[in-house]
């Protein structure tokens, strides 16, 4: 029972904000909802605290367990994404006090983002295709709405219609995949679906063909929702276009959930020394790093820019999956420690891309709630009169650019690493130069995007504005310092990422 | 005072609900049926209240999304809301149109 406390303690929450925020306007103070919702998340991120140490462990209801029933698992894995969701979701419910004060509704604003942190710690937890998919759907729902929160203005709404679209068609793709394998199996258990495909590629009762058929249709379901090129047009109008504490949650962690699926789903059910997917999905990473690096260039509104980016960091995290994928499948066990270092890689930068495009996002929600533009030209120099923001900011964008010694010089050197180890491999060379020349073009662009924002002679605009109120720079400050923290225990956090690169790779 | 005890209560409560989980077991709730083999839902019509009461139960929360979504869409706006300029980079397709025509 205790791994649905978390989810369950989220949704009883989101149920209950509407009739405590009715409760709030009876006896004047209206803040309780936030309160209210704050707990929640803190709560849950204490229970979710609770699991270390006592894992995996299994949730069913007796006697209903798989393969027929519902199956909830935590392992190192899905517990360590778990707490990146809702962490950020606490730090953002803070955030959400003062900054989304100028909006009504936030009832529903607060049910709405403990619904979608529910749904994606829901997904990260089960064990079960069609479990999964329900919580998919959960989220989805809630993120749709956030993005169009701020609904008296054309762009959420236009944001916000494209996003539903195209994540439902992908979520349709998704769930026609999980059911070829419902037909194939008999069950959608994640546990019983990675013996039965072996047994079906062994005795040949099913055409690859279909086979790679499903696994396509897994990458391009999870794929839109990951914001992978080229389903990722939604992604660059959605982030800016969402309330800047949405646009955290969206770019920090609902498109890791996207990546969490995808990879969840093929490593876990079709064995890569098996199936080739390693290929396909260095192919499309490296396809979303180098386009979404040519369209970042091209901003001109700071949140647009950070949204390119985003799409940028997803292509790392791809490629280091598939490259962990492709080293099984080509060289086996024998060089699985290569296809850890890359894993380790990529499970590194979804905590570094987290932390570091949450806190960039909310500075830029600082930065848009002072000088009410989101122009980086007229946003020149507010670092000078946002010290806080800015210094904050620019740690970010350095966590971003890799610059050494932070962590996400770290998480990309061993993607590159694991791509460098191979011999004789002329493909991963190459699949190495560009990632390499995409690090460096990136860096190029955080840097800028630095100088124009702290060194830089402050505007007409920016001359007016004052640093953000505490509420808002209290949960920057606690990212900005989590980005040099893991720096500093580095080798701590290696080790947890080494344990849930375990899991990923435990049914290989 | 009042406003502080209103808080505490609201707070313990959360925390009595999340400890009560502890100790409730809630699969005594749901019936247990005959035949535990393979059902199928012509045969066991209370499947889906069973094996998959969990996915039920987050379907029932979908809805409430989606209530939760739509009342938020479609509520009355007080104030002028959040002031947010943002860069529109090209110029309407139309405005070109018109000044070529003219």
């Amino acid at each position: 029972m205790m791994i649905l406390q978390p989810i369950i303690v989220l949704l009883g929450a989101a149920a209950i904000i509407p009739l405590i925020d009715l409760l709030g306007k009876k006896i004047g103070f209206e803040k309780i909802r936030d309160i209210v919702a704050i707990a929640a998340f803190l709560i849950a991120f204490i229970i979710l605290y609770s699991f270390f140490g006592n894992l995996p462990q299994s949730f069913t209801i007796d006697p209903y367990g798989p393969p027929l029933g519902v199956e909830l698992r935590v392992d190192n894995l899905s517990l360590y994404m778990a707490i990146i969701f809702c962490g950020l979701g606490l730090l953002v419910s803070i955030y959400s006090i003062k900054y989304m004060e100028v909006d009504s509704g936030l009832d529903k604003y607060y049910s709405l983002l403990l619904i979608l942190v529910a749904g994606m710690i829901g997904v990260a937890f089960s064990n079960d295709f069609f479990n999964l998919y329900v919580f998919w759907e959960m989220m989805c729902v809630a993120s749709y709405t956030l993005v169009s929160f701020r609904k008296y203005k054309w762009e959420p709404v236009e944001a916000g219609f494209k996003y539903l679209v195209m994540s439902t068609i992908g979520s349709l793709i998704s769930l026609y995949g999980i059911s070829l394998l419902y037909g194939l199996v008999g069950s959608l258990n994640f546990t019983k679906l990675h013996s039965a495909i072996e047994t079906i590629y062994g005795n040949g009762s099913a055409p690859l063909s279909l086979l790679y058929l499903v696994i396509c249709m897994i990458i391009v379901g999870f794929g839109v929702t990951a914001a992978m090129v080229p389903l990722h047009t939604w992604l660059p109008d959605a982030h800016p276009a969402a309330p800047s504490s949405i646009s955290a949650m969206l770019s920090g962690v609902v498109i890791k959930t996207g990546v969490y699926a995808m990879f969840r789903s093929l490593f876990t059910i079709f064995h890569p020394k098996i199936f080739d997917f390693g290929t396909i999905l260095m192919l499309f990473g490296v396809l979303t790093i180098t386009i979404a690096n040519f369209m970042a260039l091209m901003q001109k509104d700071i949140k647009r820019l950070l949204a390119y980016s985003s799409i940028v960091n997803i292509g790392y995290i791809l490629v280091g999956g598939g490259i962990g994928a492709y080293v099984l499948t080509h060289y086996g066990l024998k060089e699985a420690s290569i296809a850890g270092i890359a894993i380790i890689g990529s499970l590194l930068h979804i905590l570094n891309h987290a932390i570091s495009k949450g806190l960039l996002f909310l500075c830029s929600g600082c930065f848009t709630h002072e000088a009410k533009t989101r122009a980086i030209s007229k946003l020149e120099g507010i670092g000078k009169k946002m010290p806080l923001s800015g210094l904050s900011l620019s740690i970010g964008l350095f966590n971003l650019a890799g610059i050494p010694p932070l962590s996400g010089f770290w998480s990309k050197l061993f993607i590159i690493l694991a791509s460098l180890s191979i011999p004789e491999n002329n493909f991963m060379l190459a699949i190495s130069i560009i990632v390499i020349l995409n690090s460096i073009f990136a860096a190029s662009y955080y840097l800028w995007l630095t100088q124009r924002i702290m060194l830089k002679k402050p505007t007409e605009i920016v001359e007016k504005v004052h640093e953000a109120p505490l509420s808002m720079v209290f949960p920057i400050i606690v990212l900005a310092i989590l980005c040099i923290l893991i720096t500093i225990k580095l080798d701590l956090f290696i080790k947890i990422v080494e344990l849930a690169s375990n899991n990923l790779l435990g049914g290989v | 005072m009042r406003l502080e005890k209103i808080l505490s209560i609201i707070i313990a409560a959360l925390i009595l609900i999340v400890a009560s989980f502890y100790a409730i077991d809630f699969s005594k709730f749901i019936p247990i049926p005959q035949s535990l083999g393979n059902p199928s839902l012509e045969e066991e019509p209370y499947f889906i209240w069973t094996y998959r009461s969990i996915d039920v139960f987050i379907q029932g929360f979908i809805v409430f999304a989606s209530v939760a979504a739509i009342a938020a869409l479609f509520r009355i706006e007080k104030g002028e809301g959040a002031m947010e300029e943002a860069v529109i980079e090209e110029p309407i397709i139309e405005e070109k149109e018109e000044e070529e025509y003219e």
